[in-house]
């Protein structure tokens, strides 16, 4: 048992040292006030443990000092026994009431002392527990607090890119919890091509945001150097698998919008539907979830195939949402529903869609608080519409510092050319040789026209009038992906980029060649005027973008100039 | 969630009742070793009638308990299930892991 400072407050010497006596017996530290007003005084600087309290006393009394005492103790429970004489029972009534815990009779019997105060001895031990297990609680929950506090921060730094303001996108994100378990990120390839992704990792709160924290920069990186959304999910997938447990795991819808090809592809593993809504209010297409979430699949099985449509209409939204929204349950923990959030979306003007599926929702759930994160997208496709172009040619050009001439050529077979990303490798290269922002986004797009070119034209001889028509887009794809699998072993295309300072000027000269058996290039590029028509785009694109653009016969050979 | 063992000589099967969440995690990891490690056991039938809800933790202990059982090469199947449940496992495409009846 542990010793206890006890505070004997009595007017009277000998009871004072009766009970001294007794206490100090029980290994305890007795100390003395010999009226009311000096035990609230002691009790303040010395904070006994335990106070033995008379009930007569000149000054104060006994139930003046009590009822103090408990005000100045309220946080800390410091039990006060009441001494009273035998026969008075209204006294002891008037002590309990006045807060004191127990009482004693007069002349005080040694056993029933002992008796009480190891009873409040195992009372104060439970209270000293419970205040240390109090404490530790708060100290838990002020560090998790904190560990919230720099994930959300991390978070939100990772996420809060400037892709996120473009002008074609809104979005609504509500996290259930401090940080966020769902994560949207946008950005535009190099070439004006629209990324959109929209996570969702398993659970919510600290341990599903960290699941997804590898993603943006996998995302904002890859997509800066112009990958494909198929590389994207598929490096994502490889560095989930590895990090995450087995019973962990993303959803993720990846979306590419390209405005000038008017073609939206879709990966999406595990989230609800992606719809795309015309301006009318219909729904002109859909894109189920067709693969299992990211981080589940080894490398071996991972499926990055995604699905293509191309859109007629150029007034359409793309919207993408995580499975918080469809589930997010009224008092009577009914789901909101697909159905709901369709018809919401359909009868709204496209303007005022996002801020009508937001009231919709909240006037839904009252004030219900979802369990589940909620995040939603929405591209208006019609504000994403030729930004390429304009982005590419009517924003000026940043000046740019000479640098020494270099030259790197490169030769690639069949299987690189079936198996590699190689637009994507080659910016990557011209990033790290300093080649940045508007510049860059140009040189994407001529390198990606004219090696796209010579692979599917030069080599695999797939006619752009396949294009065409409703499903053209989708059988020009499915054609290539044929071809491109049976691709002659010995096919080969060469690049050359050389960069050419002169006179404080920077000049890039690309040449791009296959061993296919050329095309006719003067028909090409005839009306080069013409930006719109659906073949022969390309070529004139790349003559508006480039200083100089010459084919050589028979036509398998362009050599492009851009001037920085 | 209420979890029932039967078994017809080849298959064990798991009757399942209640919400399939993280609450169920420790009951259901118990019955599936327990089941496995009765050994005999070439297929693990798990039986939804009675499960109402699912949510991704569930999905995440579908994930270990076929990462247990395909080693052993013991087959895995999911039937019975309530349209709410078969609508999430298909979204979440599980039947490319597991058999979905």
């Amino acid at each position: 048992m542990a010793s206890l400072k006890i505070l004997i407050a009595d007017d009277n010497y000998i009871n004072r040292a009766i009970l001294s006596t007794l206490t100090e017996k029980m290994g305890h530290r007795p100390i003395h006030a010999e009226d009311g007003a000096q035990a609230v005084k002691l009790f303040e600087q010395e904070q006994p443990d335990l106070v033995l309290m008379d009930v007569m006393m000149p000054g104060m009394d006994g139930m003046e000092a009590t009822s103090r005492i408990k005000k100045l103790s309220s946080k800390h429970w410091t039990p006060i026994i009441m001494v009273t004489a035998l026969e008075d029972d209204e006294d002891m009534i008037r002590g309990l009431e006045a807060g004191a815990d127990d009482y004693l009779r007069k002349p005080v019997n040694g056993r029933v002392l002992t008796t009480k105060i190891n009873s409040i001895e195992r009372a104060l031990e439970l209270q000293r527990q419970l205040a240390s297990k109090t404490h530790e609680l708060q100290n838990y929950y002020f560090a998790a607090e904190e560990e919230k506090r720099i994930a959300s921060h991390i978070m939100q730094s990772m996420t809060a890119a400037e892709g996120l303001h473009d002008p074609a996108l809104e979005y609504w994100l509500s996290p259930a919890e401090a940080c966020s378990g769902d994560l949207i990120a946008a950005a535009r390839t190099p070439g004006g091509v629209l990324h959109v992704m929209l996570a969702d990792g398993t659970g919510h709160g600290l341990a599903a945001a960290l699941n997804i924290l590898p993603l943006p920069q996998i995302f904002y990186a890859m997509t800066g150097n112009g990958y494909g959304i198929s590389s994207i999910a598929t490096e994502m997938n490889a560095k989930l698998k590895n990090l995450l447990p087995a019973d962990r795991f993303i959803a993720v819808t990846l979306a590419s919008i390209d405005p000038y090809e008017r073609v939206v592809d879709v990966w999406n593993g595990g989230n609800p539907d992606t719809w795309l809504v015309d301006n009318q209010g219909t729904l002109v297409h859909k894109w189920k979830s067709t693969h299992l979430p990211l981080g589940i699949l080894d490398k071996q099985s991972f499926d990055a195939s995604t699905e293509t449509f191309h859109f007629d209409n150029p007034k359409a939204q793309l919207v993408i949402f995580s499975d918080g929204l469809p589930e997010a349950g009224n008092e009577h923990r009914e789901p909101f529903g697909m159905e709901r959030l369709l018809e919401s979306l359909c009868s709204s003007a496209p303007r005022s869609r996002m801020e009508n599926l937001r009231n919709t929702v909240s006037a839904y759930l009252e004030n219900q608080k979802a369990h589940d994160d909620i995040s939603l997208v929405m591209v208006n496709t019609a504000r994403l519409e030729s930004t390429r172009m304009s982005s590419a040619l009517s924003e000026p050009m940043p000046t740019r510092q000479t640098s020494s001439p270099w030259r790197m050529s490169f030769h690639f077979g069949s299987f690189e050319l079936q198996n590699v990303d190689i637009v994507p490798f080659t910016i990557d290269l011209l990033k790290k040789l300093h080649i940045t922002g508007m510049h860059l986004g140009s040189l994407f797009l001529i390198i990606s026209e004219l090696f796209n070119n010579a692979l599917d034209h030069g080599l695999l001889k797939l006619d752009s009038r396949l294009k065409e028509g409703v499903d053209g887009f989708e059988r020009y794809l499915t054609e290539r992906a044929v071809r491109l699998a049976n691709l002659d072993p010995n096919a080969t295309v060469e690049l050359e980029f050389e960069h050419i300072p002169k006179d404080g000027k920077s000049t890039l000269r690309l040449s791009f060649k296959d061993n296919g058996p050329g095309f006719d290039y003067e028909a090409a590029t005839q009306n080069l005027e013409q930006l719109d028509t659906a073949h022969g785009r390309g070529v004139a694109l790349v003559n508006n973008l480039a200083t100089s653009m010459r084919y050589i016969a028979p036509g398998n050979k362009v050599i492009v100039e851009y001037t920085m | 969630m209420q979890i029932s063992v039967s078994n017809n000589g080849k298959a064990t099967t798991l009757t399942l009742t209640g919400r399939f969440d993280f609450n169920a995690h420790r009951d259901f990891r118990n019955s599936y070793e327990e089941a496995l490690n009765a050994g005999g056991v070439n297929e693990l039938v798990l039986d939804m009638r009675g499960v109402d809800y699912l949510d991704s933790s569930a999905l995440g202990m579908l994930l270990l308990l076929n990462e247990r059982a395909s080693p052993s090469n013991i087959k895995v199947s999911i039937t019975n299930c309530q349209p709410t449940v078969k609508m999430i496992l298909e979204v979440a495409n599980f039947n490319k892991l597991i058999n979905i009846g």
